[in-house]
């Protein structure tokens, strides 16, 4: 501690002294406590994304879509598939020499289904990361509000009730789906406002458990009063990322855009959320509005997902809290890196869903499960041990 | 970093615009029906829409248990290069280790099938195949025996093996109007209860297993309770001793080891007319899950000689 | 630069200020004081614009802009009595936050925002702690951070909600000449709540003195601190004596009535404690 002289003597900045006169609004600080600090900066070292953290990410997405593209039960020579691929690119003047069956497989079959597995990857995990920061809650995954049940009860009533779904020309089974989602969030935060604004985090959890609750038993009972479509739901529900063709990508594709987009772009205010919605407004951040457009955001993002994927669990909590003990808790990090990660996780375990067993296959949820837990222990252990 | 970041972007955007370029339009195209027999192209109407067929297929492979016995029974099989792994008749058919569920087509290409048929589209599999440039006919459970005996059209007409398909769908026919014959109008006005899960699950008349008893006059105790489309009611055992049918069959014998013996054990089970008279019997569980000829002559063999009190053949 | 004008703040149904009103000059240092349940904490949160009131404030001009979080931030600066900090947040990155109001909403801190910490955190003898997460600091040092990140605001107005609660009298002591001199030298206005008088008496040329949700006195802290009003006000005993910097108010047991005593003291009846 200083003698007033003392401190003094320290600063390095002339203080501009404020006029007598009142001003109304304001655009430039009134007080310049330090008007030039010149090169202090040094020493304070504010929390970035490291490239070192992004190029890992980027590096492990590309070799789990790499591996996935080489390994399916058509067994097609690695060499020839890479050629393939290449032939694409502008270019480059290669050719491989496969059948016009095997192209098929390689760009209907495997390509989307890895851009698919990237897309729902990445949404899931980034809509995750990004309820955990709003909420503050730890078990916040991005079926928080009731998009799953929602999703669940529109693609039961599409399967349903539109038994001829195959000769529709574009299935509703997606668009179901994705509606029945928006619907239970918009019923949750109907619900969940207290009052005028949305003023309680957890009186939006509270009433997604609620809205999710009835839609599952509404789901259940149509399912029950029609047996026959049982499996069928059952199986849509366990989630899987098969695809043929590109629609389900570019259906869902400006849904993922916009909703990273956003999300990534508001990485910083969740930071500032964490000292709670009082503090967070006295340093000009409201949080009841950053709270609403993130909660957009994901949901849009998640029920996209969801529409066209199922519900495939694990990822959207394992994935941002993995790489939060690894990287620390700035959102700044969390939030691009989750996106790169969950991509490259679900496509990884996609690869792993459909090969291990070939030519049967593991339900993509439980290989989610088998591969995420023991590598979040080991990370959670690791980090104890360093605390 | 940012400038790293966005590249990146802008590469994979590249790519990707790339790639769905190579996304071209795989649908069937749709043909007039040839009338005269055996000649290809031909197109076939399945659940799945219309599907082309440019040449006889020399290489099906059949994922339902159904469609295999119909191919079989029309003359197909020669062209069969593989069965899933639920198919059970006939027995020595090419059987795989597919199960129509699989969640990639890909699979199946190393098989090289010209002629791909299932009864379920899961994981999009018929989109998969079409994109793929393998014909496939979806061909799913029916409600009706001239549904069934449809899609023993479509298939004769799709292997080239309409005569074939004619043939069977008229012994079909036969068969049927013979063990009703046979039966003796014991059945008419007699009720009865299939139960397909030890919770009481039935099916209704409006099932294809539904149709063959209706064909013998019988009368299903679980259509007054089935008020919704779904042909497969879940009854109460209330409702089945209030019913009192006079013939019970027990389609879970195998998926739950259900029997005569446990069906009776059941409390207040012993009262109802159907176990003091003996005439309750269990059946195979395909019986209500396939809808092919020869299960379909199983069945009524079966039930004919219920009915006119002839022991049955054991469960198969 | 400050104006409150008959504010009225009220939750639910009840009225917890009434009809307050108070101008504070620029440059000045006034104490808000008074017993518990008083409104003083409702007060400095309706002038840092986090609760909704009726009546007007008045910050460097009419109205202050409370519909909008971001021009308040530059405005005033509220230090909490009880700051959230999270564990695992830097020391840097926490005092940071400070600057949200002066970047873009999305973009992320300039090289300006950068120096202000810094120059900041060596201010306030935190420059050692700059990596360390907020949850590792001892309590004088968090309590340093949170006003780090006040002062970072660059707000003319620092209003502080008892900020030595948690300190011990050398680290309260710390904190109150920090802002002071800051006050001295940049012309910082401070609006501070304090529960300990002498501290009051020798910071603040001003007091006011709420109670039951209103203004009982407002003054200079030698007028307005005498042992009746002491003990009017906060139903206390004290003796008031002089002391180098300011007054000192100690605290004397309350003498028991005997028989024959007359006079003011009496004991004091429990139900008047609040």
């Amino acid at each position: 501690m200083g003698t007033v002289e003392g401190d003094q003597l320290r600063d390095l900045g002339r203080a501009r002294l404020l006029t007598r006169q009142p001003r109304g609004g304001l655009s430039e600080p009134e007080l310049r406590l330090f008007d030039d600090p010149g090169d202090l900066e040094a020493g304070i070292h504010p929390t970035r994304l490291r490239p070192g953290h992004v190029a890992l990410g980027i590096a492990v997405l590309l070799a789990a879509a790499v591996a996935s593209l080489l390994v399916g039960p058509a067994d097609l020579p690695p060499g020839a598939v890479l050629a393939q691929v290449a032939s694409r690119i502008p270019l480059l003047d290669v050719h491989s020499h496969l059948s016009a069956t095997d192209v098929a497989v390689i760009w209907q079959l495997r390509m989307p289904r890895i851009v698919l597995g990237a897309l729902v990857g990445a949404m899931l995990a980034l809509a995750g990361a990004s309820y955990q920061g709003v909420f503050h809650n730890p078990l916040a995954d991005p079926y928080l509000l009731g998009v799953a049940s929602g999703a669940g009860l529109g693609a039961t009533i599409a399967i349903i009730l539109l038994p001829q779904l195959l000769s529709w020309p574009v299935s509703p089974l997606p668009l179901s789906a994705f509606a029945g989602a928006i619907l239970a969030v918009a019923a949750t935060f109907a619900l969940g406002r207290s009052g005028q604004k949305l003023r309680n985090a957890s009186s939006l959890i509270l009433s997604g458990v609620a809205v999710g609750a009835f839609f599952t038993a509404a789901q259940t009972f149509l399912q029950q009063r029609s047996t026959p479509v049982l499996q069928e739901v059952y199986s849509w529900i366990l989630g899987s990322l098969s695809t043929a063709g590109w629609s389900d990508v570019e259906l869902i594709l400006p849904y993922v855009a916009v909703a990273s987009v956003v999300l990534v772009s508001c990485r910083g205010l969740l930071d500032a959320l964490s000292v709670g919605d009082d503090e967070a407004k006295s340093v000009g951040v409201r949080a009841d509005r950053v709270r609403l457009i993130v909660v957009i955001a994901a949901t849009l993002g998640t029920a996209a997902a969801v529409a066209v994927s199922g519900l495939i669990g694990f990822v959207g909590i394992i994935v941002p809290h993995t790489i939060r003990l690894l990287v620390g808790p700035s959102y700044r990090r969390i939030l691009p890196l989750a996106l790169l990660f969950g991509a490259g996780f679900l496509v990884l375990a996609d690869l792993v869903a459909r090969s291990v067993l070939s030519p049967g296959e593991i339900p993509i949820g439980v290989v989610t499960a088998f591969l995420g837990a023991p590598f979040f222990l080991v990370v959670l252990r690791q980090s104890r041990r360093f605390a | 970093m940012r400038r790293a970041v966005l590249s990146t972007i802008c590469l994979v955007a590249t790519l990707l615009a790339s790639a769905s370029g190579a996304a071209g339009a795989t649908g069937a195209t749709t043909g007039r029906h040839r009338p005269a027999g055996g000649a290809f192209p031909v197109t076939v109407r399945s659940a799945a829409g219309s599907v082309r067929i440019p040449a006889r297929p020399t290489r099906i492979l059949s994922l339902s248990a159904s469609a295999t016995e119909m191919l079989y029974a029309i003359g197909a099989g020669s062209q069969v290069v593989g069965v899933d792994k639920y198919s059970t008749w006939p027995p020595d058919a090419p059987r795989t280790s597919f199960t129509g569920y699989e969640s990639s087509a890909e699979g199946y290409l190393p098989l090289h099938p010209d002629l791909v048929v299932l009864a379920f589209d899961e994981h999009h599999l018929v989109a998969q195949l079409r994109a793929l440039h393998v014909p496939t006919l979806l061909l799913p459970p029916v409600s009706t025996i001239r549904a069934a005996e449809e899609q023993v059209t479509e298939l004769g007409a799709a292997t080239g093996h309409r005569v074939g398909a004619v043939s069977t769908d008229s012994r079909i026919n036969d068969d049927l109007s013979s063990a009703v014959a046979s039966a003796r109008g014991r059945g008419r006005g007699a009720t009865y209860y299939v139960e397909i899960d030890p919770t009481y699950y039935s099916a209704t008349s409006r099932t294809f297993v539904g149709a063959l008893f209706s064909r013998f006059g019988m009368r299903d105790i679980a259509d007054a309770a089935a008020k919704a489309s779904s042909g497969y009611p879940q009854l109460s055992a209330e409702y089945v001793l209030s019913a009192n049918p006079d013939y019970v069959f027990l389609a879970d014998t195998i998926c739950c080891g259900v029997s005569a013996k446990s069906f009776a054990a059941r409390p207040g089970f012993s009262n109802l007319a159907a176990v003091r008279l003996g005439h309750v019997i269990a059946v195979n569980d395909s019986v209500a899950q396939e809808w092919g000829p020869h299960s379909l002559e199983g069945f009524v063999t079966v039930l004919a000689d219920v009915l006119d009190g002839r022991k049955p053949p054991a469960a198969r | 630069m400050l104006e409150i004008d008959n504010l009225v703040v009220e939750l639910g149904t009840q009225a917890v200020l009434e009809g307050v009103s108070a101008t504070i000059e620029r440059g000045s240092w006034v104490g808000l004081v008074g017993p518990n349940g008083a409104g003083k904490t409702t007060l400095l949160r309706a002038v840092a614009g986090l609760i909704d009131y009726r009546g007007e404030i008045c910050i460097d001009g009419c109205p202050a802009p409370r519909r909008r979080p971001r021009a308040m931030a530059r405005l005033v600066a509220f230090v909490p009595q009880r700051p959230l900090l999270p564990s695992a947040m830097t020391v840097s990155d926490y005092v940071l936050l400070g600057r949200s109001a002066h970047h873009h909403v999305l973009a992320s801190e300039t090289r300006r925002d950068r120096r202000i910490v810094a120059a900041v955190l060596e201010r306030l003898e935190l420059k050692p702690f700059a990596r360390k997460p907020v949850g590792e600091l001892s309590g004088g040092e968090a309590q340093r951070a949170v006003l780090a990140r006040s002062l970072a605001q660059e707000a003319p107005l620092l209003v502080m909600d008892e900020p030595t609660t948690s300190l011990d009298l050398g680290h309260g002591q710390l904190v109150l000449e920090l802002a002071d001199s800051l006050r001295r030298e940049h012309g910082l206005t401070v609006l501070a709540a304090l529960h300990d008088l002498t501290l009051a008496s020798q910071y603040a040329e001003r007091l006011l003195v709420l109670s039951g949700g209103r203004v009982a006195l407002d003054g200079p802290a030698a007028d307005v601190l005498d042992q009746a009003s002491i003990e009017r006000v906060f139903g206390a005993s004290v003796e008031v004596l002089a002391g180098r910097d300011g007054l000192v108010v100690a605290p004397v047991r309350p003498r028991r009535s005997a028989a024959g005593q007359a006079g003011s003291r009496s004991a004091t009846p429990i139900a008047s404690l609040r």
